[in-house]
């Protein structure tokens, strides 16, 4: 061994996997993240004050960060996200992000411990060095490295081909993994993730003539008879409030809604086979509440169906199945029979009852006769959720994991360049 | 992308006669800890070579000693003719990895498996995950309709 590896695991290693919905943070070897907060911040531009003291990096911006700071109303405050397309676009954010969870939730100093990040398939080279400058230069990690998130959740799963769907809030990705690296010609992105049905929540809603009140509006509420209208008073001295985050609000309190009600059709949705389904109820923050039927089909339906979406191109969005076939139609003849026969399912929209279901059944009439369909997808909600962070706490974990790491010494040595050569 | 993982000398130099008179007809690996607290691959179970035809029963069998709840990882030698009839061999690597044994478990092994393929030099790779996987018409798509006509035990 050189004199450059990393030798020293004696302090646990921490694990960051940044989504665009949420952040998870915690130590390596764990089963669960210790941390899962928002990665949305909240920005308020505060007046400088003139102060004797000429120190000219005086923040001007004051952050909200995680549940409790984000959702109290002040004024004039923004919500923004530094993560775009899964890749960081915002890097005073992010930092922000970092720093919070470092005080938070790690509570130890960054200069104690490796770092292990998730990363998309599709990051850049210039981003990928810029992560890596970041950690070593300014949180002075001793040790760096950096994870496609694909391959993270196929290891876990226990597989080193396979494709991995990952329906989280802004995407549904399908990547093809092989022997442990991702092929990058099959790599298929749909805008169908959670952030399309909490928007396809709100056009149900509605059409139904049901305005979805957040809670931090709501003072007072009386008990009404289901679908009576909502007897219910608003706060007074409220801020004023920004655009972006009452959407952030109504956003928070449809996601309850979508976790409690929607379900996944066995089959390609038909309202008449639907309505005999048993009913769902759901009270609203306001006290409106009323059972939901066939509508809480009828929402997801699109995610696989995408062909009856108002208003959008059919062929800019592709239903998870498709998403799916055309991600291995994209690879090699000779690896696809390997693809189809283990489809690795990760996300938190996944978590859709009845998704896993639906996505055999319609992939099943996609699968070429002479080849085998098998889906895999774990069990537990958590697993599901955090695959990509879980696989890495386990990962660098292992005693031979040690010897993978960008050391500081290295990459002082080789530059941030090494990041490129170290983590493929 | 890997785990870094290491196969003990003395189970390498054994596994690199699977497949050779004298040597072996199949191995089977677990990972363990070394005394230095490195995770390696280490020989368990092995079936010494023989001239007759490796039927696909047999590495069904090896795998059940240990019972099919226990992930491991077994080398073989799987012979099938050729489509010019010709009798000939390839090494196949098996990677057993049961759902059921937490996700520690499976990712030291999923993330291991290509390292140690790649180390044994065996050219195909073959994960299952369950007794669904575990069939012979999937050994014989892994071999390759390409190269074989048929191998042996998995007639179809």
């Amino acid at each position: 061994m050189s004199g450059g590896v990393y030798g020293g695991d004696e302090v646990g290693a921490l694990v960051f996997d940044a989504g665009s919905h949420s952040f998870r943070a915690g130590y390596a070897g764990e089963d669960c993240p210790k941390a899962d907060f928002p990665s949305r911040i909240g920005v308020e531009m505060v007046e400088v004050m003139e102060t004797d003291n000429a120190e000219e990096s005086k923040p001007d911006k004051k952050l909200s960060i995680d549940t409790s700071q984000l959702l109290f109303p002040k004024k004039g405050m923004e919500v923004v996200t530094p993560i775009k397309d899964c890749m960081i676009e915002d890097w005073d954010t992010f930092e922000a992000l970092l720093n919070h969870a470092y005080k938070r939730y790690i509570r130890s100093s960054p200069e104690q411990h490796p770092v292990l990040m998730s990363e998309p398939a599709w990051n850049e080279r210039n981003r990928r060095e810029k992560i890596a400058e970041l950690m070593f230069e300014k949180y002075n990690v001793p040790a760096f490295f950096l994870c496609k998130s694909p391959v993270l959740s196929a290891f876990a799963n226990g597989r080193s081909t396979g494709v991995v769907l990952d329906s989280g809030a802004t995407h549904t990705t399908a990547v093809p993994v092989h022997d442990g690296y991702v092929l990058q010609q099959g790599i298929v992105k749909s805008p169908l993730g959670g952030d399309f049905v909490l928007m396809q929540c709100k056009e149900m809603l509605q059409s139904l003539n049901i305005d979805v009140i957040p809670h931090y509006l709501v003072a007072s509420k009386e008990e009404v008879k289901p679908e009576a209208s909502a007897k219910w008073t608003q706060k007074k001295n409220l801020p004023d409030v920004t655009d972006s985050w009452k959407k952030f609000m109504i956003n928070h309190t449809l996601e309850d809604f979508a976790a409690s009600v929607l379900q996944v059709s066995d089959t390609e949705y038909n309202e008449h086979e639907c309505v005999n389904l048993p009913k769902v109820p759901y009270y609203f923050p306001n006290g409106y509440n009323r059972e939901f039927g066939h509508e809480r089909l009828a929402v997801v339906e699109n995610l696989f169906n995408p062909s009856k979406v108002r208003g959008a191109a059919p062929s800019s969005m592709l239903g998870v199945p498709s998403v799916v076939s055309s991600s291995i139609n994209m690879c090699d003849v000779d690896i696809r029979p390997g693809l189809y026969s283990s489809i690795i399912v990760t996300g938190g929209n996944t978590l859709l009852q009845g998704f896993t279901d639906r996505l055999n059944s319609e992939l099943a009439s996609k699968t070429p006769p002479s080849m085998r369909l098998k889906i895999n997808a774990s069990s537990s909600s958590v697993e599901r959720k955090y695959s990509p962070w879980v696989g890495g706490s386990i990962l660098a974990s292992l005693g031979t994991f040690q010897q993978m790491w960008i050391s500081k010494m290295e990459y002082e040595d080789g530059g941030k360049s090494c990041v490129e050569r170290k983590c493929p | 992308m890997a785990s870094g993982i290491k196969i003990e000398d003395e189970t390498k130099t054994e596994a690199l006669k699977c497949g050779k008179v004298g040597g072996y007809k199949a191995l089977m690996m677990e990972i363990v800890k070394n005394t230095s607290k490195l995770e390696v691959v280490r020989m368990i179970e092995t079936i010494p070579f023989f001239k007759d035809e490796m039927h696909f029963d047999k590495v069904v069998e090896l795998l059940n000693v240990r019972g099919y709840d226990q992930p491991a990882y077994l080398l073989f030698d799987c012979d099938y003719v050729t489509h010019d009839s010709r009798k000939s061999s390839t090494l196949v690597f098996l990677s057993w990895i049961p759902d059921n044994i937490g996700v520690k478990q499976r990712m030291l092994y999923g993330s291991s498996a290509t390292a140690v393929r790649q180390g044994l030099e065996a050219p195909v790779l073959w994960e299952c995950q369950d007794l669904s996987d575990l069939k012979a018409e999937e050994l014989f798509s892994k071999v390759g309709q390409k190269k074989a006509q048929r191998v042996m035990g998995c007639d179809r």
